[in-house]
């Protein structure tokens, strides 16, 4: 609310949307419904983009910078644990690291070994 | 305005670059948050290596942007993204969660260069980025504020 009646057009927030929370789906936990129209309502621009897009990621923070007047925000869908086939929209791994062959499956899907 | 071809190459590689690290490192701990660090690379990558104006040499630039990573789960994307970025060496993002390093398991302002809010109680970080853009309207400043925040944070009533 103070976003909008300062009329903060400097401030974006960007909602990180892979539908997963520590204890299983967002929508069951405690679901915030259609969150577009709840902040559009609360007085915020809002674009909803694919998070892992880089023209779409790209374009709407270009248009949130040049927007006037309002806040912006960004509604990023995205896959949780995006890149490792394993970890994909697994809720086990929200709080859990990988153990060993685990973490040489997920390095040999990411290409090349991390440096150093 | 559409981006090239070079400049979707050079995030998608910082991208995969981030996520080796943060496989390395939450491997190395034993102990983290991998999946919704994961979920959030490509937007801290396109936040800190295109769109915002920052000076990794000057981390306390009074003009840079700054990011709030309301959901401070994600640390070990944005260490890993600083480190890419060269605020520190890219080292030691392998002292993640370590007894003594900057590199704590939610992100503190007071040690890593950088990080521009202590985070980790879900709900606070996008107060915290509304003063600060209220802030630079009343300095007549012309820096901006990004915050990240996760979906299940939305349910925490101190967002609204």
């Amino acid at each position: 609310m103070t976003a909008a009646h300062r009329k903060l057009d400097n401030l974006t927030a960007i909602v990180d949307y892979n539908r997963l929370q520590i204890d299983g789906d967002v929508r069951e936990v405690k679901s915030v419904q259609d969150l577009a129209r709840r902040l559009e309502a609360f007085g915020w621009r809002v674009w909803e983009i694919d998070g892992h897009n880089w023209q779409e990621i790209v374009g709407a923070l270009e248009e949130a910078r040049r927007s006037k007047g309002r806040p912006g925000a960004i509604i990023a869908h995205t896959v949780k644990g995006k890149g490792v086939s394993f970890m994909e929209g697994k809720v086990d791994w929200h709080g859990t690291a990988p153990k060993g062959e685990e973490v040489e499956r997920a390095l040999a899907e990411l290409g090349k070994a991390v440096r150093p | 305005m559409a981006l090239t071809a070079e400049e979707v190459q050079y995030l998608a590689e910082k991208a995969l670059a981030v996520r080796r690290h943060i496989i390395t490192m939450t491997g190395a701990a034993g102990s983290g948050h991998p999946g919704g660090s994961l979920s959030a690379t490509d937007l801290l990558v396109a936040l800190y290596f295109l769109i915002m104006r920052v000076d990794p040499q000057r981390p306390q630039w009074p003009d840079r942007d700054r990011l709030v990573l309301a959901k401070g789960h994600a640390a070990p994307a944005l260490y890993a993204v600083l480190a890419e970025r060269g605020y520190f060496p890219v080292e030691e993002l392998l002292t993640l969660r370590r007894f003594g390093s900057r590199l704590q398991g939610h992100p503190d302002m007071k040690r890593l260069p950088g990080v521009e809010a202590s985070t980790g109680s879900l709900g606070q970080g996008l107060s915290i980025a509304n003063g600060m853009a209220l802030a630079a309207k009343l300095d007549g400043k012309d820096w901006r504020v990004y915050a990240l925040l996760g979906d299940g944070e939305t349910e925490e009533g101190q967002v609204w």
